[in-house]
């Protein structure tokens, strides 16, 4: 590298009318004017030109004493308090379609199901079995009705618009199997016409006959919309579910996190446990993840302000203080169990949210949205 | 469970046999002593029998109709090709975009640690306090009686997985401190 240069300002310092390199030389133009202009604080080595008359370097002149730092940001801390999310994320149709296709493959590649190893011969079980095999044509339960053997085991890809593999449709075979059924022919349920008489046995339509259960009612598993989505509830934590929540607090008709400054003596992480307490409340269950921030924001006032409170760290000054902005840490903290309240606030508070990422650049300034748009989690 | 649901799988599976399949093949092991070591009823006919249970699952593992073609047209394979090599861009897409997702929070974090350290104007009081790791994954925290820094360690809930479907309270919004 040195040697570069070395030529490269060997070549610039060459006396030229005009900063237009030399034929032979390689440098640009911009280059070539800034390397003309280097203050020559720092000695260029002329290596061709030793024994030029260059006048030796002035002594160095000694800088100005210390002046007393006047101006300064305030640091505060603020919270980024997420809820982790509770669910998997949801597949895309094409990740559902694939992971439909690739189980029905394995379905042509796997062994034939051994059913006496399983059931024993005679065996109320092994009747249930049989029925159910019957009905889905293979042991798995979650690729629709498929067998991997036989003469059609090539036809193992679904139509358009099928919605075999999809999250609802395999909850729906999986407990309709786990209550179990009885399968009829279509000719027997025409002739019999007992079971339409008889409103409280549930009937699935299904191709080429219908389906009667007859075991116990078995539990559906939640949905993954909760109530408080369907009401947009935005202060409930059980919205939104595989995303991250974060809490976004009001203050003075403005959203943000929860900020407080810091005091004398203090860490971020104890500033950023006493912001929680006095903002949120004490009944939630958190963590804060680490002592050291995951984001910071620097705010500049228009106007230098007098400062009331000294900010930590500093000896007391002679001089008055000024305070030309704000720097504010982001630390990051999860809820585990609780919600927020915010009865007992002591940093005037008015509302809360639990927001996903995107809602949060929604409500936020667009200064703090860039300071924390890349500390938010995308999902 | 992604990379093997999301592994080609158009050729027949290899008909290797696993080192348990393998003991349970296994004759068993000729006598190579000079002399017995064994208690003078084996060789009257009581030679220990083999459990019932392994002999059957000796006898349900092993299929005749291992391994199992997977035979493909001409135009299905094509149709194949592409649904696998569609589901690798998408794979490959998806994990660039968690990286650099991850990257620009590393960098957030580093520009923020670099201006706690020269930034804030407290001679680094402040970045000396933050970078402390001792306590953060044990002890009590800072709070309690902990060392400077402590924060408890990681708690249990932190190792809920994340699930299929939500639970059946929802969120306990009812829990309090104490």
């Amino acid at each position: 590298m040195s040697r570069g240069n070395n030529l490269v300002r060997h070549l610039a310092s060459q006396p030229h009318p005009r900063p237009r390199p030399p034929p032979q030389s390689t440098i640009c133009l911009r280059c070539l004017h800034t390397l003309r202009h280097t203050p020559r604080s720092i000695p260029i080595r002329h290596a061709s030109t030793a024994t030029a008359t260059s006048s030796p370097d002035p002594a160095p002149t000694p800088l100005p004493p210390p002046t007393p730092h006047t101006q300064t940001h305030t640091i505060h801390t603020a919270l980024l308090l997420s809820r982790a999310p509770l669910l998997t994320r949801s597949l895309t149709p094409f990740e559902s379609a694939y992971f439909l296709y690739q189980r029905r493959l394995n379905e042509r590649l796997s062994l034939p199901f051994s059913r006496y190893f399983y059931y024993a011969r005679g065996t109320p079980q092994e009747a249930a079995y049989k029925r159910s095999i019957r009905e889905r044509l293979t042991p798995a339960r979650d690729i629709g009705r498929y067998s991997g053997y036989g003469d059609v085991a090539w036809d193992d890809e679904v139509k358009v618009g099928d919605r075999t593999g999809e999250r609802e449709e395999v909850v729906e075979s999986l407990v309709r199997d786990a209550e179990g059924f009885l399968r009829k022919d279509k000719d027997e349920d025409e002739e019999g016409g007992e079971g339409e008489k008889e409103g409280e046995k549930e009937r699935v339509e299904v191709t080429g006959g219908s389906r009667q259960k007859i075991g116990k009612e078995v539990p559906k598993p939640v949905e993954r919309i909760s109530d408080a989505d369907r009401r947009g509830d935005e202060r409930s934590l059980s919205r939104k579910m595989e995303r991250t929540l974060y809490l976004l607090v009001q203050k003075n008709g403005v959203w943000g996190f929860p900020t407080s400054r810091l005091g004398p003596k203090e860490s971020l992480h104890t500033a950023a446990e006493r912001t929680l307490i006095q903002s949120a409340g004490l009944n939630m269950n958190t963590w804060i993840v680490g002592n050291w921030p995951v984001g910071h924001q620097i705010l500049n006032y228009p106007q230098p302000r007098s400062d009331e409170l000294a900010p930590s760290g500093f000896t007391t000054p002679s001089t008055p203080r000024q305070i030309i902005g704000q720097k504010t840490f982001f630390m990051k903290a999860r809820i585990l169990a609780g919600q927020a309240d915010l009865k007992n606030n002591t940093l005037d508070l008015k509302d809360f949210k639990w927001l996903a990422k995107e809602e949060v650049q929604r409500v936020l300034d667009k200064r703090e949205w860039n300071a924390v748009r890349w500390c938010l989690s995308e999902r | 469970m992604l990379s093997n649901l999301l592994r080609p799988s158009h050729r027949p599976t290899q008909s290797t046999i696993s080192p348990t399949h393998q003991f349970l093949l296994a004759p068993t092991p000729q006598q190579t002593s000079t002399f017995t070591t064994t208690s003078p009823t084996l060789a009257k006919g009581n030679r220990p029998r083999i459990d019932r249970r392994i002999t059957l699952i000796r006898y349900h593992l092993h299929h005749p109709k291992t391994p199992r073609p997977l035979r493909f047209s001409r135009l299905r394979a094509l149709r194949h090709w592409t649904i696998h090599r569609a589901a690798m861009l998408y794979r490959q897409q998806q994990r660039r975009t968690q990286e650099l997702e991850l990257e620009r929070q590393y960098n957030a974090m580093r520009a923020a640690c670099e201006e706690l350290r020269i930034g804030v104007g407290d001679g680094g009081r402040l970045y000396r306090q933050a970078m402390v790791r001792k306590g953060i994954f044990g002890g009590k925290a800072q709070s309690e009686g902990g060392v400077l820094g402590g924060n408890g360690g990681v708690p249990i809930e932190y190792a809920r997985a994340q699930t299929d479907g939500p639970p059946r309270k929802g969120w306990d919004e009812g829990w309090t401190r104490g």
